[in-house]
């Protein structure tokens, strides 16, 4: 009897793994308790759904180009502005950092509401507080090169089509938000 | 017999019965080591990214990132991050090498946790990849073979599920990818293997002359066979599930030699050709999973027996020739 319960229970645990494996990878428009079995694994980090390269590989790549603008109205290009110049040939492992990948992220979506890019330009602003003088503004372009399609670079074209710059958005670091994230950083630094 | 109790036999084969730990032993090293690699690739870092001294930081890292736990959250000082960060390290060489496994699996797993939760943006979908199989390792007792604890204790066998629920979760990876894969490049063009190879956020060659050279002649079907290769990885496990049922018979031949035979040849052309974080290497070590425990025990034992034979060589060497 307690063999049977103990299998039994086996049996209902490999089924929970399973059901967390298959079930977020059903969209929620053909079965609604995905999201919600999704949204509970998400919790620990544990996160289905693999759209590498899909529909389409990206066809074009965006680099972020960063100004802080200062109260006397100097200007200053930020670090995030080198990869314009310098990000266009090879990466390696050991030329990349995590914070790549966050940049990628607040890149995404440029003419919408991105939460990932207004947290990352506040957090710019903490950094650029930290080295001693808080922008009045950060402004944000993005400079986007397509990839040429592979029949006309057989025929000669550059691998990468020109560059083009759009303006995105624009950060206050005067934003309370802002202001309070500084401060308590501030506080810490003295608290040590 | 009923047909429960036919259900009831085909569950317990599929899942529930036992096995040899060996190939479970096997797997938790090789994707251990992959873990722990990535683990160290943080050395340096851990503090800026998941302490106060990170450029979001306190309610407002608790504000960015809702939806996900992380104890670092709640501890935040420089050195306390690194010092649970060193423990995760200690943690991940215990399950390496299989000692108190179960906690070192759990601390190692927490840890993870801990920091993705903290700050999500910084990991990629290749790193998904490396949270998920932690969890499911974590969850299974892989320590029962080849590790210290078996040596100690003596090995257990192991539930065939353990290897069974990682070739699932590989199968659903390429699946999905794949059938989410519905664009012009990949279909009607056959240029998406092409535009991969040429972007300059992760490519490690400009070679873009060279690959549209071979576009037409290699690349393209290339970009066909992939997609078709990934949308039939999931109808490739469940032939070798059903094989497996049925006692391997001869009339069903192995089709592992061919996927991962592709799969493995594949992602060591993508390891070359792009930076791709700890993918190809996760899923190279999955690959283990589908290697039978009586087959892992040939492998060792073949190792072994060169292992003699190059040593009796180099003894025989030293001594005909001692200076």
């Amino acid at each position: 009897m307690t063999r049977g319960i103990g299998r039994l229970l086996h049996a209902l645990f490999v089924l929970t793994v399973v059901t967390f494996i298959l079930v977020p990878n059903i969209p929620s428009k053909h079965f609604a308790p995905s999201s919600t079995l999704a949204k509970v694994a998400l919790q620990v980090s544990f996160k289905q759904g693999w759209q590498m390269y899909s529909p389409n590989p990206q066809r074009s790549q965006t680099y972020m180009n960063l100004t802080a603008i200062y109260a006397d109205g100097s200007e200053r290009r930020l670090e995030e502005s080198a990869q314009e110049n310098v990000a266009w040939n090879t990466h390696w492992m050991w030329n990349k950092t995590r914070v790549d990948i966050w940049r990628q992220y607040a890149n995404f979506s440029p003419k919408k509401r991105n939460n990932n890019r207004i947290w990352y330009l506040k957090g710019v602003c903490v950094r650029e507080a930290r080295r001693g003088n808080v922008p009045h503004r950060i402004v944000m372009h993005q400079v986007r090169r397509r990839f040429t399609k592979p029949h006309k670079v057989a025929q000669g074209a550059s691998a990468l089509g020109k560059p083009k710059r759009t303006f995105v958005t624009v950060q206050y670091c005067k934003h309370p938000i802002v202001l309070d994230m500084i401060e308590a950083d501030q506080a810490s630094e003295v608290r040590g | 017999m009923g047909l429960l109790a036919r259900l009831d036999r085909v569950a317990c084969k599929l899942a529930l019965d036992g096995e040899d730990p060996t190939a479970l032993g096997l797997l938790r090293i090789v994707l251990v080591t992959v873990l722990t690699t990535s683990l160290l690739t943080h050395v340096g870092a851990v503090a800026d990214y998941f302490s106060r001294d990170a450029v979001l930081f306190g309610p407002w890292a608790r504000e960015a990132f809702p939806s996900r736990l992380s104890l670092f959250f709640w501890v935040d000082a420089p050195w306390a991050v690194r010092a649970i960060y060193g423990l995760g390290v200690v943690a991940h060489l215990l399950w390496l090498v299989g000692r108190f496994t179960k906690v070192a699996a759990v601390i190692s797993w927490a840890v993870w946790v801990s920091m993705f939760g903290r700050h999500p943006l910084l990991y990629s979908l290749a790193d998904q990849l490396q949270m998920v199989l932690c969890t499911l390792l974590m969850l299974m007792p892989a320590g029962n073979g080849l590790s210290l604890d078996a040596r100690k204790h003596g090995a257990k066998p192991v539930p065939v599920w353990c290897r069974r629920v990682i070739q699932l979760q590989m199968a659903v990876v390429y699946t999905s990818t794949g059938l989410l894969k519905t664009g012009d490049t990949w279909h009607e063009q056959g240029t998406a293997l092409y535009f991969s190879l040429a972007n300059p956020y992760n490519r490690h060659f400009e070679i873009g002359p060279l690959l549209a050279t071979l576009q037409p002649y290699v690349l393209r079907p290339m970009t066909w066979v992939v997609l078709v290769w990934e949308i039939g990885f999931s109808a490739f496990v469940g032939v070798h599930w059903l094989r497996s049922l049925l006692g391997r018979p001869r009339r069903m031949p192995d089709l592992r030699w061919l996927f991962l035979g592709f799969g493995l040849s594949m992602h060591l052309g993508i390891q070359a050709m792009l930076y791709v974080a700890f993918f190809s290497p996760l899923c190279i070590a999955t690959y283990v999973a589908f290697l039978r425990p009586d087959e892992v025990r040939r492998i060792g034992a073949w190792l072994r027996r060169r292992g003699r034979r190059n040593e009796q060589r180099r003894a025989a060497s030293e001594e005909t020739d001692p200076a």
